[in-house]
């Protein structure tokens, strides 16, 4: 096993793909590098990290959860798995925007916010996402002379600076781009910029790299997370997580809803969320993002409420 | 205490507890250590029956003169009921081995064995009695390894003894017969010169 271990350099490991044994490089400080981190208990004195890391072959993704001790040296595979990857959607033509799937469009864009005054995503294999408009914007012809704009920066830096700042007629618009993905936004306050500037590049990169169809309803409360809670400072995991985590969109269905009461005193008292919210979340009255839609006020507690439907979760509770 | 190991003594009796994961083979090393075949020769009884709760089995030493009483908990720490909790005194009471069992195609099963020793460690500790022995059991040696060895060394200095077996093909499971005997005489011996 220890044969496993080619190389190690500070934060970077690398280590061979237990289907194909070719060589997968990442970085644990580079969030980027991975698809996600689980931190063990200590094992008797070792700190043990599980990543788990892909890599593409043959149309073909190779997933590996690789065990990771605190010097960074490979100690184990928890598994490995390949799932095919869908061929690449033939890419629209850019200038014509006519040809984009507008999504959810039956749901208003955000008219009136304290963060942003327009927020755009798009995905030049064909599809945008309104989640923030002026009433009197044309979106069209704005994604217009901002793509002009971006090939125009493409043949000016080497590597473009994110988030890349565009202004089209009086619009500032930040931008960040990751393969396919764009996401667009004007702020009402410039220091918003820099103090989401990191979130966004998260949020962009998750969807690019997870192949997340954004939902608009959820982006729509992340406006309200934003001025309401300082969890983009403090905990953006949980943002990242709210946005592309189905658990939040399901009615939640329990294994013994005969036995939900009783626990229900316990879970309440130890998580610190009324009794009342749990009823309507643990007999799937209500959906998640239905509670934070229906009483937004509660979205300060989201924090609170996803542990707390993991502590569920964790004890096989849930359906 | 005194009464039960003179008991377990005069009947030749020992108990034997054996935690770890689900799927690691916990059960099926009872089965092998009972009817001596291994897995693949007892007529396809290869299928994995997941415990529910406890499983109270038992098998002769060597000689046939001694018994093991073996108590085989559900692997799955998250259920609903587990006798851990449940029943604790039923699991750990007057046990005098507790076998670790991980499978060598499943790290995390090693990962786990941590939250297995801590329960463990947890009930001798709030009832003040003594720890049994430990020994570490690395099942399914027949199949590809997926942990590196350094991990199994941690736990090296806290047990008794480490086997290497697998209930399939039958490897290492006479050597863990033959120390089981052995650690048979050790206790008896053990409670006479008391």
């Amino acid at each position: 096993m220890s044969s496993k271990i080619t190389k190690t350099i500070t934060t970077g490991v690398q280590v061979k793909c237990k289907l194909c044994d070719a060589n997968i490089i990442f970085d644990v400080n580079d969030s980027a590098s991975f698809l996600s981190k689980t931190e063990h208990q200590n094992f008797f004195g070792m700190m043990l990290v599980t990543y788990r890391v892909q890599h593409i072959v043959n149309g073909e993704k190779h997933l590996n959860a690789v065990l990771i001790d605190q010097q960074n040296l490979f100690r184990g595979y928890i598994d490995a798995y390949k799932i095919p990857i869908m061929q690449e959607e033939k890419k629209v033509d850019l200038a014509d925007f006519r040809n984009y799937l507008i999504l959810e469009e039956e749901i208003y864009p955000l008219t009136s916010s304290d963060i942003f005054t327009n927020f755009f995503i798009i995905n030049t294999t064909g599809w945008i996402l309104e989640v923030a408009k002026l009433a009197s914007i044309n979106t069209e012809a704005v994604l217009r002379s901002i793509f002009d704009k971006i090939e125009e920066s493409k043949t000016i830096y080497e590597n473009i600076p994110q988030p890349l700042n565009i202004k089209v007629a009086n619009l500032e618009f930040y931008i960040w781009i990751e393969g396919s993905t764009h996401v667009m936004v004007t702020f009402q306050k410039k220091k918003d910029t820099f103090e989401l500037n990191e979130l966004f590049e998260r949020i962009t990169k998750n969807i690019e790299n997870n192949e997340i169809i954004p939902k608009k309803r959820i982006f729509k409360i992340l406006d309200t997370i934003l001025q309401v809670t300082d969890l983009a400072e403090k905990n953006p995991d949980i943002i990242l997580r709210l946005l592309s985590d189905d658990l939040y969109y399901s009615k939640i269905k329990t294994r013994y809803p005969e036995r939900i009461m009783e626990i229900i005193p316990k879970i309440s008292k130890r998580h610190s969320i009324p009794k009342s919210i749990l009823v309507d979340l643990l007999f799937g009255k209500y959906s998640l993002i239905e509670l934070f839609e229906e009483k937004p006020e509660l979205i300060t507690e989201c924090k609170q409420i996803t542990e707390t439907l993991d502590f569920i979760n964790r004890r096989k509770l849930l359906v | 205490m005194e009464y039960l190991e003179f008991v377990k003594s005069f009947k030749k009796i020992r108990k034997i507890l054996i935690l770890g994961s689900g799927a690691v083979g916990k059960t099926s090393l009872t089965k092998v250590l009972k009817s001596e075949l291994p897995l693949k020769d007892m007529n396809g009884d290869c299928d994995y029956n997941r415990t529910l709760f406890v499983e109270i089995d038992q098998f002769k030493t060597k000689d046939k003169k001694g018994t093991f009483q073996v108590i085989d908990l559900a692997g799955q720490l998250g259920l609903p009921i587990h006798a851990t909790r449940d029943t604790p005194k039923l699991a750990f009471s007057a046990v005098d081995l507790i076998c670790f069992v991980f499978s060598k195609d499943n790290a995390q099963s090693l990962i786990d064995l941590n939250q297995w020793v801590n329960i463990t460690n947890n009930y001798y500790q709030k009832t003040n009695s003594k720890v049994p022995p430990f020994i570490l059991i690395k099942n399914k040696m027949d199949l590809e390894n997926n942990i590196d060895d350094s991990l199994v060394e941690l736990m090296m200095s806290s047990i008794k003894g480490y086997f290497e077996i697998s209930c399939y093909d039958g490897k290492g499971v006479e050597e863990l017969k033959k120390w089981f005997s052995e650690f048979f005489i050790e206790c008896n011996n053990g409670y006479r010169e008391k």
